[in-house]
């Protein structure tokens, strides 16, 4: 990852009377085979074994059925958990769009050095490890974290109050481990929208926030989606900040998978959870992808 | 057979790569590997153990630190020349290696120290070079009279201030089988058990995702009391961490933690002789001492230190205190505990 | 639409300082109601920080924006009554032509039958009533420019603001677009300031052109004036082309005022600045005559080109220094060969500006 994107230039969106000519695929399409052969090797070739090995009926997989995915499927449990997961990625997408936007906004706009600044500290999180960051977010949400302290100092609260381990909490963790997904895309698209737009909207006889929901929120709509979408996939995935921050009774897919793995050697079952939930999200990004799509339109070559 | 293709397909799903090209693991002539447990223990073993293996066999060896899951799948993806060579398993990972054909027998008959092993740590499979304990932890800050049984975490003062694991972890199924025991319950019969866990429910400020997590929730003050792992706290204590271990008059629940020559090794001879050293009664005092404090087994040990103080003097009170589970019967129904565990115990 | 009497415009001694660099020197214009005035000069003249000024887009450091006799300095952009059109015509990507034009009547708050008869007028105002459901990339360059003139215009602005707006046009549309322009203009009567850098087109468009040069108001007048009569040596050099040749004013015979130059030679010239002054005597290719006899400043052909209706030589002179003559080519008529002498002088002394030399 580098600033690259981030720091795209705003240019002109269109220029008028210059046609932009289109990228022919003129390359030979040999050179995407070493990535084609990595795909088939490290990707493509373990997704069929997963595949294979979700059909076998039983943990010690002596015949073939679909009983792992009748299992997963009829089961309100098991059904309650991919909701709840998936619910979990919509509260941390909707609240890192919510922080993540003002942010790209402040970025886009800020001057040369503060903008420096500003995508340092943006991106500084990508440069810690993940388990770097949920552990400092278990020292901020503990009950004698930072919030506590503040809280009990201000006399807000007699007793500490219960962060950690709390489905708000997580949602909390997870949105600032993810906000760099967030934000940079969302920078990307920002910083590509004509400023004269704003101006030209502002003559026109708009304020500020006819200005920002008309103009530039429609136009960085492509951003909002490539950036939710990024959000989205990691924040249910992210089985460290899960674990750490949600603690053991908070039962998410990633956690429900390892444990039928890993504790309990049942792999086709964790297969077919894995599938189960490959399925569901790519449903959930196909979803996103067509909002993206409806957007398309203001995307400007 | 079944054992076979499942074994085949496990293990391609982790270890794909050493199927389809078995000669790069069997180009070179190897060094020993031994797959020992991360964190503490890597430490522990690479300080003394290593050089002690070193000084008595002249050969050598590569740390491959690893969950017992891990070590498992890697032996099975290449059972015809495994990348290890010796395995350390929690009691019920233990079961399941040799279930699946993965470990040879221990030649007892050669061994120089087996034989001065407590009897509950001669596993003819695997000998155990140590115990890992499990008794009680709490905040002396905060838990003002220290606990003296397991029933003292259900005490109305404790409310929400309980942390537990789920039974992913060794600690958290070998929890619910001691209070299932407590109210009458057994591996079998874990019925009690989880009604205890559902009376508990009131206390409890945690259930962490694994005991690295619950023994971090000491340290933020999350919680204050609950089952926790002897050597977890000692580390947690050493490094100023407000924690105490106490032994709950049931008895401390011991696991024996054993190390395992994996079948088919290259390098069985090596394998044996890391393990002999492991069983030594120099390599096990010298584990004995801080910051290690690991539980010995070899009777020749005189217990000393911090383990003399707070677990036993001698081998013989060590075992008195100690309640070993039957780790056979738990595996049979633990896949049917976790489901339940996961429905019924949510906070 | 209304033509009206338009909306006056003044700018008040405005200067903008960034840090210590002075964008705009104490600017002050006067622009009469339905005016159109070309605010013409180099990039980095301060032109397009003026008209910035102007919309709100910047407050200047110092002076002020009166719009029709008040005072809009501490109005946002969006309280001014400007419209404007920019370089790269800013037309919303994400929305019909229709909606572009549609988009400021909305802001005002004006309501939908009223917006559908009023992006109805301006489309057929701007010739694109058939394109109402376009996009904007779906246009060509001059098509989106007068979709961009139909939105700013809808509005009814007191004030219209182009910036630069035929810079992205090819040549054959820029004079269609500039007469268009004009035409609208003058049908909606409304007060007028185009940025221009291309003095063609300030000259052609404008009733008074303002040009600048370094941020300073070099000379403020109708475009007849700028050419004929330019008050500094930038104004003569930048507006048209110029012979410049230095030297210093003299009483000639019969009391008439010559420049004695530099490299030799008497240049006729009428004058109020005093004899010894160093000038810098600046003289147009068209007011160059070939002179068959009498005073003049000898020198050969360098070159001759035939320019169509125009005859072009560059003649080195005896001193040295270079001048360009232009004149009429009548039918059948050549270029006087290279080497050729010639004696050349001003068509009138009138022809001759001098401008006190700022080289020395």
């Amino acid at each position: 990852m580098t600033a690259g994107p981030a720091m795209a230039t705003a240019g002109p969106v269109a220029a008028p009377g210059r046609p932009v000519r289109a990228w022919t695929a003129a390359y030979d399409i040999r050179l995407a085979l070493p990535l084609g052969a990595f795909f088939l090797v490290f990707f493509l070739a373990p997704l069929a074994l997963l595949l294979l090995v979700s059909f076998y009926a039983d943990p010690g997989m002596t015949r073939f059925g679909l009983d792992q995915y009748a299992r997963f499927l009829l089961d309100p449990f098991s059904l309650r958990v991919l909701g709840a997961t998936l619910w979990l990625g919509v509260e941390v997408t909707a609240l890192t769009l919510l922080l993540g936007l003002p942010l790209a906004l402040l970025l886009t706009w800020a001057p040369g050095r503060l903008r420096g600044l500003l995508t340092l500290i943006v991106l500084l999180p990508l440069l810690t490890s993940v388990v770097v960051r949920t552990f400092a977010w278990i020292v901020i949400l503990g009950r004698q974290g930072i919030v506590n302290a503040a809280l009990l100092g201000l006399g807000l609260t007699d007793t500490p109050l219960k962060l950690l381990y709390t489905e708000g909490g997580l949602v909390l963790a997870l949105a600032q481990v993810q906000m760099p997904l967030m934000v940079l895309p969302l920078v990307t698209a920002l910083s590509r929208i004509d400023p004269n737009l704003a101006d030209a909207s502002a003559a026109l006889g708009a304020g500020a926030w006819r200005t920002f929901l008309r103009v530039t929120l429609p136009l960085c709509l492509p951003g909002i989606v490539a950036g939710c979408l990024l959000t989205f996939a990691a924040a249910i995935t992210a089985f460290i900040t899960q674990s750490l921050i949600g603690g053991g009774q908070m039962l998410f897919m990633p956690m429900y998978l390892y444990q039928q793995a890993s504790s309990l050697n049942n792999w086709p079952f964790a297969a077919a959870i894995a599938i189960v939930f490959l399925v569901a999200v790519l449903a959930c990004v196909t979803l996103l992808n067509l909002v993206g799509r409806l957007s398309r339109g203001y995307a400007q070559a | 057979m079944t054992l076979h293709r499942r074994s085949l397909l496990a293990g391609a799903l982790t270890l794909g790569a050493a199927q389809a090209f078995p000669g790069l693991s069997r180009a070179q002539a190897r060094k020993l590997v031994f797959a020992t447990f991360t964190g503490s223990w890597e430490e522990a073993h690479r300080a003394v153990l290593v050089p002690a293996f070193r000084k008595s066999s002249g050969g050598d060896v590569i740390l491959d630190p690893m969950l017992s899951v891990d070590q498992i799948a890697k032996v099975q993806a290449a059972r015809a020349n495994p990348p290890i060579d010796v395995m350390l398993h929690d009691p019920g990972p233990a079961l399941t290696a040799i279930a699946q054909d993965l470990v040879e027998p221990y030649p007892v008959a050669q061994s120089a120290h087996y034989g001065d092993l407590i009897a509950d740590a001669q596993e003819p499979m695997g000998p155990a070079p140590f115990f890992q304990i499990v008794g009680l932890t709490y905040n002396p800050e905060k838990v003002k009279t220290p606990p003296t049984s397991w029933a003292d975490l259900w005490k109305p003062e404790y409310k929400g201030r309980v942390g537990i694991t789920n039974l992913n972890s060794t600690l958290g199924t070998g929890f619910l089988v001691e209070i299932a025991r407590m109210h009458g319950g057994s591996e079998t019969d874990v019925e009690p058990g989880f009604k205890a866990l559902e009376a508990l429910k009131p206390n409890l400020a945690a259930v962490a995702a694994n005991p690295g997590a619950l023994a971090a929730l000491y340290q933020q003050e999350q919680v204050d009391i609950g089952p926790g792992n002897f050597n977890a706290i000692q580390i947690l204590k050493a490094r100023g961490v407000p924690v105490e271990f106490a032994i709950p008059k049931e008895g401390i629940i011991a696991f024996k933690t054993t190390i395992h020559i994996v079948k088919n090794t290259p390098v069985k001879e090596l394998a044996f002789k890391l393990i002999e050293a492991a069983l030594s009664p120099e390599v096990q005092a010298k584990l004995m001492q801080s910051p290690y404090l690991i539980v010995p087994t070899n009777r020749k040990v005189a217990i000393e230190g911090a383990i003399a103080k707070v677990l036993a003097k001698d081998a013989d009170e060590l075992k008195r205190k100690s309640v070993f589970q039957d780790w056979a019967a738990i595996n049979r129904s633990r896949s049917a505990w976790i489901e339940r565990f996961n429905r019924e115990i949510r906070v | 639409m209304s033509a009206g009497a338009g909306t006056t415009l003044i700018l008040d001694g405005i200067t903008q300082r960034y840090g210590t660099a002075l964008a705009v020197d104490t600017v002050t214009l006067d622009i009469k109601g339905g005016e159109l005035v070309a605010l013409l000069g180099p990039s980095g003249c301060g032109k397009t920080t003026l008209l910035r000024a102007v919309a709100g887009f910047l407050k200047p450091t110092e002076g002020r924006v009166i719009i029709g006799g008040q005072a809009v300095d501490h109005l946002p952009p969006n309280r001014r009554t400007v419209g404007i059109v920019f370089q790269n015509y800013a037309l919303f990507p994400h929305m019909s032509v229709a909606d572009n034009v549609a988009y400021g009547l909305a802001a005002r708050g004006v309501g939908r039958a009223e917006q559908k008869a009023r992006v109805a007028e301006m489309l057929a105002l701007v010739r694109l009533e058939h394109l109402a459901g376009r996009y904007p990339r779906e246009m060509s360059g001059g098509q989106q420019q007068r979709v961009a003139l139909a939105r700013a215009l809808a509005v009814r602005p007191s004030i219209l603001l182009l910036d630069e707006p035929f810079a992205a046009l090819d040549k054959n549309l820029r004079l269609d677009m500039q007469i268009e322009i004009k035409r609208i203009q003058r049908s909606a009567g409304t007060t007028t300031l185009i940025v221009t850098h291309d003095q063609e087109e300030a000259l052609s468009m404008a009733d008074r052109v303002a040009v600048l040069n370094a941020g300073r108001l070099e000379q403020f007048a109708p475009p007849t004036d700028v050419y004929d009569r330019p008050e500094t040596l930038f104004v003569n050099t930048f507006v048209g082309t110029a012979n410049v040749l230095h030297g210093r004013l003299a009483t000639g015979p019969g009391g008439t005022r010559v420049v004695a130059l530099e490299t030799g030679g008497l240049l006729p010239t009428v004058t109020a600045l005093p004899d010894g002054t160093r000038v810098a005597a600046c003289l147009r290719p068209q007011h160059v005559a070939f002179a068959t006899g009498g005073e003049g400043l000898d020198g050969v052909v360098e070159i001759g080109l035939p320019l169509g209706a125009t005859l072009v030589h560059e003649i080195r002179l005896d001193g040295g220094a270079r001048l360009k003559t232009a004149e009429a080519r009548a039918a059948g008529a050549r270029p006087r060969p290279p080497g050729t002498r010639v004696r050349l002088s001003p068509t009138a002394p009138e022809r001759v500006s001098v401008f006190p030399d700022s080289r020395h």
